[in-house]
């Protein structure tokens, strides 16, 4: 409490500093602030850009949708304002300070939703957006023009396309962002973990696209407000609901169907200060398949999710935002034979909660806090029945997670020589880990229970960040994250945060960051298919965190219509977990995790290549990416080195989006190295004895030792593909439709799932002529399991 | 105003279905790969586990490249194989000698008349046409007697086991054990006896050493059960004196009568990590999404595993 004392008197100290500077300073620096909207909802704008390409200054909209902009620009100089998916504005200096301002002068910018290029005026102007690693994550309006799988647009997937970001299993949306693994990113929803974003296995995330308003994904550079994870952060906020009119959105797929309704509550219209946005999504791929299966074997799955948001200003200046997320899977699967049955259930789900406060606060200071709940559950469970016995045989497994924490942050404009901004806040969070608990009794005999003994821990962090531009094109930001973990063991951690931009020349820009990060809690994957059973685990005395440094540097050229950027990134992560040879989730699940798992060290480093057409009628891309990410761990592979499973030598993903009347058009190609595996490459017998007097087993040919390639020696065929996708826009009045034809995997590469070698035997007649056959072995043959043909989809979407 | 879909719901839902069904009946395809394995020379494959008081027998094998089409069953050894028992000290002991495969065997046996005796060490070494030649090193532990009786009958969950106390002092410096026990009985003379127990220092093995599981002390509220043997170290009672309750269900024998001799072995080191390894390759060969178990070797230029164990054992009649 004395430190949050502290920081609010120092925090007060600079705002009335700031609060008591004119607009305009002393040497002709001048501040705006204000908001960017949707025109239509008045929804806030996340991301958007504002800027002077004059004078190379610029400022981001924060997640409210708000922009501090402080500039030397004259009143007649122009400014830009754009988001992607919108038609940029470009105005005077002068023209934005009075735009539409408030009782406290923060003007409100509104731009109207365009589904076409960008074109070349909002190309230099989006720019801007991000410090550094300027390739801006895919929003959602450009995510609607793309490829999808079954027609489900999928905000967290569709940054696979990125330069640096992999996805890991075909099809999944897991993202492994600069030889990261997924764990090392981290997943926010309106500012809430999640724990496993996956539905159906991992081929849908839990972002439901309707209820995204916006997705921010840093790979690089990270700012130090963020911590707790390795590689990256992908934070998405929800939409908050319209300020003027109820609106909303529905589609229907060839897998699922999800609903929006938002707008005000009470007397609607211009400042109308309560406002809702609900959203749900569920999935009918399971009710159809169960029609076409029989009553003695089917197996059926669902998946559901729903979003709501409700904000509200209780005065002029606060305004409070709560916002739920529920998601749940249910995978059943029940089979009959002679009376024999047997019923299965895995089902999992996420729960998260914000409740957040903000306040400007003087002229352009800007307060926030929260408190965010997050809770990941799993369950499995089996019961058999045998019909000469009166009780059945059952199962059960549970394990899962819950957060609960308080944020607080404080963020205002600064005069102090090159100082520009400053952001400085606390954070707290108490996490409760349950690792595992299964029960097993069958017909007749007592339950035989396992527990691996649940755990709690606190985390708490503090960070500060400084925007410092030592000279007009040069704008930095200095910050430091100190953050504490205590799960009977305390772990303490200091991470420097540096990130520059120098704009060297017209349209070309160098960049830097240097980032250091600490993992306090680990995810325990068997498979990288994102699956429900993959385990969060804390740092113990047992098990230390994950802590990592990261680098990087690039170059970003934009001319007219065209960008080109090359990035260079390094990274060396230390505190990595994986299962020992052997150890996988049965036997984590039996209680004693921190066995089964080993540590090591990783490095990856990388070239990415980034070049991009922004057309009023065509956008498209073509990244490229040259990479290495190995991992080193004394129990594995004898201590050497070796490559990490989704380690990509090349990835290549290359977009291109058309209008052509109303019509959408989109196309993109995706080539990545396949992954590292192990192999079989000899077998030996199994020689062994029974203790106890037994002696030697019985010799069993079939009972054989199998001898493996070092960890990741071989490389699986690479995987590519081809999605297309055409959408059909119409608008009539206020509504517009779009119905969406598309194709996955469209020349029907068969990208491998796994590798396994298979023998093959041939059946031949017995000497003598008896008719009798015998089994002899012909030899052995690597197969690949591919997993995703071609699929179609088909979607039709109505948004009023 | 009411958005309706553009065609007639039910043609919409034949539609999606009907793309459904080609999409949900095309997941799952396979096909070969062409990815050049290493040339992989086979290698001399030894089973040599040396009990404590028994005379010395070892098998022999060889390794094959995992594409080949032959069964690494095949006797092609036959009495090729050169065996050479040297004691630490690289005297020679005895040169094994071939005995043909047990009746419904396949693998050549190689025995000598030396006796494992406890606490001493052997050196093996081997040569076979075509094959590098091997040598491996192996101790003979220490046996520890164990003392057994029955404490009567208990009651659990409406199943009556009769309940039996293995008692014995562990020496100093860690050891691991595995408790068995078997029928003694006419009708089934060796034959495993399972049993079940709940004390948390015993470790899970379904049909092996399985893999290994700290149990904590609050968890053994209930049995599991073992088939073959429960594995356990000394971890947490080195050098005390030791008591396990094992628990002998009277109900469903299968057939295995009440004379039981219940045996505790120390095993060495070696002998340990082989048959972990091999127990965790076998329970994870089908899942292709866990990162493969290197085998466990100590044989020098080959495979296998020449190691040491030591069994005491007490009749009970149950």
């Amino acid at each position: 409490m004395r430190f949050v004392r502290l920081l609010l008197l120092s925090a007060s100290a600079f705002l009335s500093v700031s609060s008591g500077q004119a607009q305009e300073g002393a040497r002709g620096l001048r501040e705006i602030t204000g908001y960017v909207l949707e025109r239509s909802t008045d929804e806030p704008l996340v991301g958007a850009s504002v800027y002077v390409p004059a004078t190379s200054e610029g400022s981001a909209t924060s997640a409210y949708g708000r922009f501090v902009l402080t500039t030397r620009a004259s009143d007649s100089t122009r400014v830009l304002v754009s988001f992607v998916g919108y038609r940029p504005l470009a105005l005077s200096v002068r023209e934005l300070a009075v735009l539409a301002p408030d009782a406290r002068g923060e003007v409100r910018v509104r731009l109207d939703r365009d589904s076409l290029g960008l074109g070349e005026v909002a190309v230099s102007s989006r720019r801007s957006a991000a410090l550094v690693g300027g390739i801006p994550a895919i929003q959602m309006a450009e995510a609607e023009r793309l490829p999808s799988i079954l027609g489900e647009v999928d905000p967290v997937r569709v940054q696979q396309l990125l330069p640096g970001v992999s996805g890991g299993v075909e099809g999944t949306s897991g993202l492994h962002v600069r030889g990261g693994s997924p764990d090392q990113t981290l997943l926010l929803l309106d500012g809430a973990t999640v724990y496993n974003a996956s539905h159906l296995f991992g081929f849908f995330s839990t972002f439901n696209p309707a209820a995204v308003k916006s997705v921010d994904l840093i790979r690089g550079g990270v700012p130090a407000r963020y911590g707790g994870r390795l590689a990256s952060v992908l934070d998405v906020r929800t939409r908050e609901g319209g300020g003027r009119r109820t609106s909303g959105e529905a589609s229907v797929g060839l897998a699922s169907a999800h609903a929006r309704v938002e707008g005000p509550i009470g007397a609607a219209g211009e400042g109308s200060r309560t406002a809702y946005a609900v959203t749900a999504r569920a999935t009918y791929a399971g009710l159809i398949a169960r029609a076409f299966q029989s009553r003695d074997e089917w197996a059926d799955y669902g998946f559901g999710d729903a979003n709501a948001k409700v904000s509200f200003s209780p005065t002029s200046r606060d305004r409070l935002y709560l916002s739920v997320y529920g998601g749940r899977d249910a995978f059943d699967t029940f089979t009959s034979m002679s009376g024999f049955t047997e019923r299965g259930r895995l089902a999992w789900g996420n729960l998260t909660g914000t409740l957040r406060w903000t306040r400007p606060v003087g002229r352009a200071a800007f307060v926030e806090g929260a408190v965010i709940a997050s809770r990941y559950a799993l369950a499995v469970s089996t019961e058999s029945r045998d019909p000469a016995l009166r009780d059945p045989s059952i199962t059960s497994y549970r394990s899962g997670l819950a957060d609960l924490g308080v944020q607080f942050s404080v963020e205002a404009p600064l005069r102090a020589g090159p100082a520009r901004l400053f952001r400085v806040g606390v954070e707290a969070a108490r996490r409760q880990y349950r690792l595992g608990e299964g029960v097993a009794q069958g017909p007749n005999t007592p339950p035989v229970e396992t527990r691996a003994t649940p755990l709690s821990a606190w985390e708490g962090a503090a960070y500060a960040e400084v925007e410092v531009h030592p000279v007009p094109a040069l704008q930095t930001t200095v910050g430091v994250r100190t953050s504490a973990f205590v799960s009977g063991e305390t772990f303490a951690s200091v991470e420097p945060r540096l990130a520059a931009r120098l704009r060297a020349a017209s349209g070309l820009s160098l960049t830097a960051s240097l980032s250091g990060g600490v993992q306090y809690v680990h995810l325990l994957a068997n498979s990288g298919l994102g699956l429900p059973t993959d385990l969060w685990l804390p740092s113990t005395d047992r098990v230390s965190p994950e802590r990592g440094l990261s680098a990087t540097v690039g170059a970003e050229f934009s001319r007219r219509r065209w960008t080109a950027s090359a990035e260079v990134y390094g990274r060396r992560m230390d505190g990595l977990i994986d299962y020992r040879d052997g150890a996988g989730f049965f036997n984590t699940a039996a209680g004693d995790w921190e066995s089964q798992v080993a540590q090591g060290e990783g490095r990856a480093y990388g070239l990415e290549a980034l070049l991009r057409y922004d057309g009023d009628r065509t956008t498209g891309w073509v990244g490229y990416t040259l990479a290495r990410s190995e991992r080193q761990f004394d129990a594995l592979n004898d201590g050497e080195w070796f490559p990490y499973r989704y380690d990509r030598t090349h990835d290549v993903a290359a977009v291109l989006v058309r209008r052509v009347g109303r019509v959408d058009l989109s196309a993109t190609w995706v080539y990545a190295t396949g992954d590292a595996l192990t192999l079989p490459i000899g077998r030996g017998p199994a020689f062994e004895v029974v203790p106890g007097g037994f002696g030697y087993g019985a010799d069993d040919p079939s009972d054989e030792i199998e001898v493996y390639s070092g960890r990741g020696a071989f490389r699986a065929p690479a995987m590519h593909r081809l999605d297309l996708s055409a959408t059909f826009n119409r608008t009539v009045g206020k509504t517009e439709r779009a119905l969406t034809l598309g194709l996955y995997n469209a020349y029907n590469r068969s990208n491998p799932l796994y590798l396994a070698l298979r023998r093959e035997y041939e059946f031949v007649a017995v000497e003598g002529g008896s008719g009798e056959v015998t089994r002899v072995p012909r030899g052995a043959r690597l197969y690949k399991f591919g997993f995703l043909p071609t699929l179609p989809a088909l979607s039709y979407r109505v948004r009023f | 105003m009411p958005h309706r879909l553009p065609a007639p719901a039910a043609v919409a839902r034949r539609l999606a279905t009907a793309v459904a069904v080609v999409a949900l009946s095309g997941c799952d395809f396979q096909a070969p790969v062409d990815i050049d394995l290493p040339t992989y020379d086979p290698l001399l494959v030894v089973g040599g586990f040396l009990e404590a008081g028994a005379p010395i027998e070892v098998r022999f094998g060889e390794s094959l490249p995992a594409e080949s089409g032959a069964t690494t069953g095949t006797p092609w050894l036959g009495p090729g194989v050169l065996a050479v028992l040297y004691d630490p000290i690289g005297q020679v002991l005895d040169t094994l000698v071939y005995r043909p495969p047990d009746p419904g065997g396949i693998y050549p046996r190689y025995t000598s008349e030396v006796v494992a005796e406890p606490g001493e060490s052997y050196e093996l070494r081997a040569t076979a046409p075509g094959l590098p030649s091997v040598r491996a090193s192996a101790r003979v532990p220490l046996p520890v007697p164990v003392t057994v009786r029955s404490v009567g009958l208990r009651d659990i969950a409406g199943v009556t086991y009769e309940s039996v106390e293995a008692v014995w002092t562990d020496p100093e410096g860690p050891t691991t054990y595995a408790l068995s026990s078997r029928a003694t009985d006419e009708r089934s003379v060796n034959r495993l006896r399972p049993f079940v127990s709940a004390d948390p220092s015993l470790r899970e093995g379904y049909s092996g050493l399985g893999r290994p599981r700290e149990v904590r002390p609050e968890e053994g509220a209930g049995p599991r059960g073992y088939s073959r043997a429960a594995y356990l170290t000394d971890e947490g009672f080195d050098g005390e004196v030791r008591t396990v309750t094992i628990l002998f269900d009277r109900q469903r024998r299968n057939g295995i009568g009440d004379d039981v001799s219940i045996c505790l072995s120390v095993l060495s080191d070696e002998m340990v990590r082989y048959m972990r390894a091999l127990e965790v390759q076998r329970s994870t060969a089908s899942d292709p999404f866990v990162q493969p178990t290197e085998a466990y070797t100590n044989v020098e230029g080959g495979l296998g595993a020449f190691a040491g164990y030591a069994t005491s054992c007490r009749d009970l009649s149950l």
